[in-house]
């Protein structure tokens, strides 16, 4: 069995066809975007077709699309391009550090943050965004989907409150886009980041979309491309790809292809909760992206587990990190009311669209294995941990 | 990330188990991570004659709990009591500096089981 690669939200792999559509913009068809002559006209063209193809992809307006280096720099963009000091923001515990750690700079910068709770199933409470609202809130900043868990926040009833008391939204859609249908005007936000290497497209690509009329700064000031919204010269290979990614992306879901997604992923729990005792699934019972299962398998160390797969060449994550001297459980189980011993026994695995049913068959097969033989060597797994019941199997049977 | 000695005395583990005739046992925890280790010793004649070992944690914390049983299998109890976690350490060609933890667990480990032979009243 060739490599499984089961870690599609850190990074998923180029399709053949996006690499195909981006290498003659590497050779032949170079050119600076900006240029006049026929070369940099050609090449204009190639970014304005993936303009459209990415604003296709969110329901947005071309000329609202605003293309970047990915996630991060859209996070970073949208708040620090929007927040001065003296501001409140209103976000959650749970987001990425792009969003977290902008924020903390912002606090210490002058601005005030809420950092709002999630419930046992990781989602915000759209109550806790509006009773948190003061009068000089700026600017909402809620994710559409979690990088850990896939479960999706409540951001349609989150957009109506920022509309209403007229604060601008942005969400970090890094990890929903691609995977979940996206429409900016059915969320109502101002500005939605996205990260192309989490849909097939290169590292190094992503857009941040930004609604017509918001008075947005740039994080990055030069030249006047992005119609002087982020300076410096288009990535015309990286946007070529992003624009074509995009398009594939647009045609699977409209296809069904979360639905497959969410299939293979739910027969892979499904399966896990049968063959496994005590295995407990984040974000049970939420709406979740179609590619992610977060599961703690209790008695053992995610890490081990992580490195156990890794050794028959599957690829998965585990939000602990104890080799790099941190030793933190994922924040994000903590925020949900996981107890630390069981968040640090969680394991991520996250689909791509080349996830074959083979693949996901011959990784349980593994995954049991390993979690066997771990539990098997555990102090702490005995006949007590085997009478407490599955969370998995409670919510599914 | 991890030498090719860790990775063997992980896939591999030396010593796993329980040990029902163990006249020294210790159960220790790391209060940051949580990694827990299991030490079984059987001391007969200011000698460690059989160790076991059982682990939940990282790779390095299972590792050196499996080196430290083939180290200390054999050993005299004052010799046992003088291994440092650097001699571990070292034996599974480096763990990872965040890792240090792993190896002192061991050695908590080995003093808490022969601290509880010493202690009166027990076996």
């Amino acid at each position: 069995m060739p490599s499984v690669y089961l870690d599609n939200n850190a990074t998923t792999q180029i399709l053949p066809e996006v690499f195909e559509a981006m290498r003659p913009y590497f050779l032949e068809k170079f050119g600076n975007a900006s240029s006049l002559y026929e070369r940099g006209q050609r090449a204009r063209a190639a970014v304005e077709k993936s303009r459209k193809a990415v604003a296709a992809l969110l329901g947005a307006d071309p000329a609202e699309i605003v293309f970047n280096s990915g996630g991060t720099e859209g996070d970073n963009q949208a708040i620090f391009g929007l927040v001065s000091a003296g501001d409140h923001i209103i976000t959650s515990v749970i987001e990425h550090h792009a969003v977290l750690n902008a924020c903390k700079r912002m606090e210490e910068l002058g601005a005030t943050v809420t950092y709002l709770p999630v419930d046992g199933r990781g989602q915000v409470s759209p109550g806790d965004v509006r009773a948190a609202l003061r009068r000089n809130t700026k600017l909402i900043s809620v994710m559409m989907a979690n990088n850990e868990t896939g479960v999706v926040q409540p951001l349609e009833e989150i957009g109506k409150i920022a509309a209403e008391a007229d604060v601008w939204f942005h969400t970090d859609a890094v990890q929903a886009a691609g995977k979940l249908p996206v429409d900016v005007s059915r969320i109502q936000c101002d500005l939605l980041s996205i990260s192309g290497h989490k849909f097939n497209a290169p590292q190094g690509t992503g857009a941040l979309y930004v609604r017509r009329g918001t008075p947005m700064q740039p994080l990055i000031v030069g030249g006047p491309q992005e119609h002087n919204r982020r300076g410096g010269t288009e990535n015309l290979p990286g946007i070529v790809g992003l624009g074509k990614a995009a398009g594939i992306a647009s045609h699977w879901l409209a296809d069904g292809g979360a639905e497959r997604m969410a299939k293979l992923r739910d027969e892979f729990e499904r399966i896990a909760g049968e063959q496994l005792e005590c295995i407990h699934v984040h974000g049970l019972g939420a709406p979740r992206t179609p590619n992610t299962s977060d599961i703690s398998f209790d008695g053992i160390s995610g890490g081990s587990l992580m490195v156990a797969l890794d050794e028959r060449d599957i690829s998965v994550s585990t939000g602990s990190a104890c080799a790099s001297g941190s030793n933190h459980p994922p924040y994000v189980l903590l925020a949900m009311g996981v107890k630390r011993d069981r968040a640090q026994a969680a394991v991520r695995f996250s689909l791509g669209k080349q996830t074959t049913q083979e693949e996901m068959d011959y990784a349980q097969s593994c995954l049991f294995a390993e979690v066997a033989k771990l539990r098997k060597l555990s102090p702490v797994w005995n006949h007590h941990n085997r009478k407490k019941k599955s969370s998995f199997a409670s919510a599914h049977d | 990330m991890y030498s090719s000695l860790v990775m063997d005395h992980f896939k591999n583990t030396r010593n796993s188990g329980e040990l029902p005739d163990a006249n020294a046992v210790a159960r220790v925890e790391n209060p940051v991570c949580g990694d827990m280790l299991e030490l079984s010793l059987r001391v007969e004649d200011q000698t460690i004659v059989a160790a076991r070992f059982r682990a939940k944690g990282c790779v390095p914390t299972i590792a050196c709990a499996s080196r430290l049983t083939e180290m200390i299998q054999g050993a005299a109890l004052t010799d046992a009591l003088a291994i440092r976690r650097e001699a571990i350490i070292e034996s599974l060609g480096g763990i990872p500096e965040g890792s240090i933890h792993a190896a002192q667990l061991s050695i908590d480990a080995l003093h808490s089981s022969l601290h509880c032979l010493s202690a009166p009243g027990k076996p």
